[in-house]
């Protein structure tokens, strides 16, 4: 009887009211309910103690260390509220027990089979720019630190990796719901990245206001998506912003830049070089100005004349004339002809612009007399003088037509290459606006078969009758052809390394409720396992966990599968989602399992694929 | 003899409680209606079983966190509400036990010994006898034990007994049966020895 644990109590000590009332919390209950986004599961599914505490000893240590990825639940449609208290400040009995059933965060469903990193150096202190695939990755100079805010020097080591579709959601196991004001929603991506980065294998964070700039390659068409982030803290996905992702404008700002580089390499290739041959020939313009002969001038006996010694380079336009007298103007009324017999110290002659006024300065001491002369010539020497005038002002009057020929030609190859360049740039332009005027209706047409399909599911559901089988083949149809995969560029800002996410947050799909029993071919029972459903309308992929309604819409295309407990794939192809001939109640997917073994993304690819396309 | 269970629900009760179910599958929120109502006898059912009153607290809060989870799962089939809420207890409280976590108790008063007396066709009610009785009851495995608990201790009718333990009505009878015979030998050779 000593080793038996039963202990019979008689007359035990009752619990009084105020103990129960003090422990009866519902808030505290409700709270730890929506932190931890626990799941339904088998009633009362067993949680030994002992691993209870290793698991919350996990979830501690994950706690502290943010930059890995571990820990908690799937969030899931079922929470109604987002809640920001973590188990711990709650009802701390409740949180140990509850840590028991959670999953973990990012629960890849393949073991060993994720979506690779691709690893990139990057010196700290200048910074740097990589490539993934069509994606462009810029990182500034002095972008991090370390925990304590210290920079950090070295090569820093980027880890990064994108996910673009059902198959890149399913492998990495990243949840792709998003709880909000109560609801939970389903992601539509536009694409998500993950980016780490580490110094000798410590993580090290972006500082701030050195943000990571990435431009990243997207097949989404639409404007609807937001930006969120994954807070692997609270567990679910927080909201980032919304603008700088529509596609027309990541498309636009592509365009934009290309014109910009187009001026840049127009201006540097060729019209700086016409520019410069235009300057050329109007320097040479401006020299054969200089150099044009001034028409000779009679002698007025009436004004005084000096001889003056001129140096011909000095004065080109003199240079033609033999013979040359400078008549003193009458202006100099303060001229006195004793300065013609006195001697000078020093005599400078200075033309003003290009007229046929000189300056003729004389100076001694502190003697200096400014003379207004002209330059004249006497009897013969005027007739010879004239004859020149004509001989080198028409030869001068020839070189200048060829210079301006030569300008008004170099002119016209630039305005023509100018006229080429505008033509390029309106065609741009555009074209530019074409996208964007096709993307706008394909949007709206988008938008108006979404409204028609929700319309057409609720009439079917209504109905449930075979009329609607026509309208269904018919708008998959027209759903077929509006799918188009534009590449699509989205901007993002990155403050923090993490998990960033282009999405936009659905409703579960309406028309079909069914209670599901899931078994593979054999019949064995897959009830235990999360089913994933892919509308392949929209790049969405739905997580049905263990106990939970399959939702989805009969018109629509939609394909699931669910990974067996031998970590196989078992499918529901689309054609038999086609045939579910009921809306509500319960239903039995019958699934095919694949015989593929799964060491890669590349391997469930190859396996999923025929049944994706 | 126990014919009908104190734990019984009138027929408005019952639709009462399904409306209070339905808005808890629809927003969790609104549970706290069926918690508040069932809080106290789930922990007076807890705590009876377990050594500790920490441990029957920290069980309670689990088994209504089981049960939020798993409401939309819960369809009406002429199960009260409440049995599946015991049902979710048992197995939590068993689970403990085989963590050996928590210890097993029976916490039982003097007046709920006196349906086993009856039931043992006997009009002892001396301190001795309660300790014979005592020492029978630790001789009985988890599921019998439970079975004395619930129709005894309790006072549950049959059907609900099955509800809770999963088992049909008619076998939670026949066990029950099976196990005062087994009681009344180990009484008998109690006695004898004694």
């Amino acid at each position: 009887m000593e080793d038996k644990k039963v202990n019979i109590n008689i007359g035990y000590e009752k619990l009084t009211q105020e103990e129960i009332n003090s422990h009866k919390n519902f808030g505290k209950v409700y709270q730890t309910y929506v932190s931890t986004g626990v799941k339904p599961m088998k009633v009362a599914k067993k949680f030994p103690y002992t691993k209870l505490l290793i698991v919350a000893t996990v979830s501690t240590v994950v706690t502290v260390g943010v930059w890995k990825y571990k820990s908690s639940s799937h969030q899931n449609g079922k929470t109604p509220a987002t809640a920001k208290t973590s188990p711990s400040s709650t009802n701390k009995a409740v949180a140990k027990t509850h840590d028991s059933l959670k999953r973990k965060f990012i629960h890849p469903p393949l073991k060993g089979v994720d979506v690779p990193y691709m690893s990139y150096n990057v010196q700290s202190s200048k910074g740097g720019m990589f490539t993934y695939k069509k994606s462009k990755i810029t990182i500034p100079a002095n972008a991090f630190c370390d925990e304590n805010g210290k920079d950090v020097s070295g090569d820093v080591k980027i880890n990064y990796r994108e996910f673009h579709d059902a198959i890149d959601f399913f492998v990495s196991g990243i949840p792709m719901t998003y709880d909000s004001a109560g609801k939970t929603y389903n992601f539509e991506s536009a694409g998500m990245l993950d980016i780490q980065g580490t110094l000798n294998g410590k993580p090290v964070f972006i500082k701030p206001g050195k943000d990571i700039q990435i431009a990243m390659s997207s097949f989404q068409t639409g404007t609807k998506y937001n930006v969120y982030k994954l807070d692997t803290i609270q567990k679910n996905w927080a909201y980032q912003g919304k603008s700088n992702y529509k596609m027309e404008k990541a498309q636009k700002t592509v365009i934009k830049k290309q014109v910009n580089i187009a001026i840049q390499q127009f201006s540097a290739k060729d019209t700086i070089a016409v520019k410069q041959k235009i300057d050329v020939v109007k320097q040479e313009e401006k020299k054969l100005e200089a150099e044009k002969p001034l028409p000779p001038v009679k002698t007025n006996e009436q004004n005084y004349k000096c001889i003056i010694d001129v140096d011909s380079s000095e004065f080109p336009e003199l240079a033609v004339y033999k013979n040359v007298k400078f008549e003193v103007d009458p202006s100099n009324k303060d001229y006195n002809p004793k300065w013609a017999t006195t001697e000078w110290t020093d005599a400078k002659l200075t033309r003003k612009g290009s007229s046929e006024d000189y300056i003729f300065t004389v100076s001694k001491g502190n003697i200096k007399h400014d003379i207004l002369v002209h330059p004249t010539f006497e009897g013969q020497d005027y007739k010879v003088a004239l004859k020149e005038y004509n001989q080198k002002y028409a030869q001068y009057q020839t070189k200048l037509d060829k210079k301006i020929e030569e300008e008004k030609k170099q002119k016209e190859a630039y305005e023509k290459m100018m006229a080429e360049f505008k033509k390029k740039e309106a065609e741009e332009s555009e074209k530019r606006l074409e996208i964007q005027k096709q993307n706008e209706l394909l949007e709206a047409k988008n938008e108006k078969v979404r409204q028609e399909n929700a319309r057409l599911a609720a009439e079917y559901q209504e109905k449930n009758s075979r009329s609607i089988e026509k309208q269904k083949q018919l708008l998959e149809e027209e759903e077929a052809r509006r799918l188009v995969q534009n590449n699509v560029i989205n901007y993002l800002n990155i403050k923090q390394f993490g998990i960033i996410n282009c999405d936009n947050p659905d409703m579960l799909p309406q028309g079909a409720q069914l209670i599901p029993t899931y078994v593979d071919d054999k019949k064995d029972n897959l009830n235990n396992t999360t089913v994933f459903m892919v509308r392949k309308d929209r790049n969405q992929i739905i997580e049905f966990y263990p106990g939970h309604y399959c939702n989805f819409n009969p018109l629509e295309r939609n394909f699931a599968w669910a990974v067996t407990p031998d970590h196989k794939i078992a499918i529901y192809s689309e054609e038999e989602f086609s045939k579910i001939n009921k809306t509500k109640g319960e239903f039995t997917f019958e699934m095919t399992v694949l015989n593929n073994a799964f060491a890669s993304e590349d391997d469930v690819r190859e396996a999923l694929k025929p049944y994706m396309d | 003899m126990i014919n009908n269970s104190k734990y019984h629900l009138a027929e408005g009760e019952i639709l009462s409680e399904q409306r209070a179910i339905e808005d808890a599958k629809s927003n969790p929120a609104r549970f706290e209606v069926l918690y508040n109502r069932y809080y106290e006898p789930i922990l007076q059912f807890v705590y009876k079983r377990v050594e500790g009153k920490e441990a029957a607290y920290d069980i309670t809060s689990q088994v209504f966190l089981n049960a939020m989870t798993n409401i939309k799962g819960y369809k009406f089939m002429g199960m009260p509400f409440s049995s599946w809420l015991y049902r979710i207890a048992v197995n939590e409280i068993n689970q403990m036990f085989r963590s050996d976590k928590v210890r097993r108790a029976v916490k039982v008063d003097e007046d709920e010994l006196k349906y086993v007396m009856d039931e043992l066709k006997t009009a002892e009610e001396t301190e001795s006898r309660y300790q014979m009785i005592s020492e029978a009851l630790g001789e009985l495995d988890e599921e019998e034990l439970q079975l004395v608990e619930l129709r005894f201790f309790e006072q549950r009718a049959f059907k609900e007994i099955g509800e809770i333990l999963n088992i049909t009505e008619n076998n939670s009878k026949v066990k029950l049966y099976r196990i005062i015979d087994k009681i009344k030998k180990t009484l008998t050779l109690s006695k004898k020895s004694a």
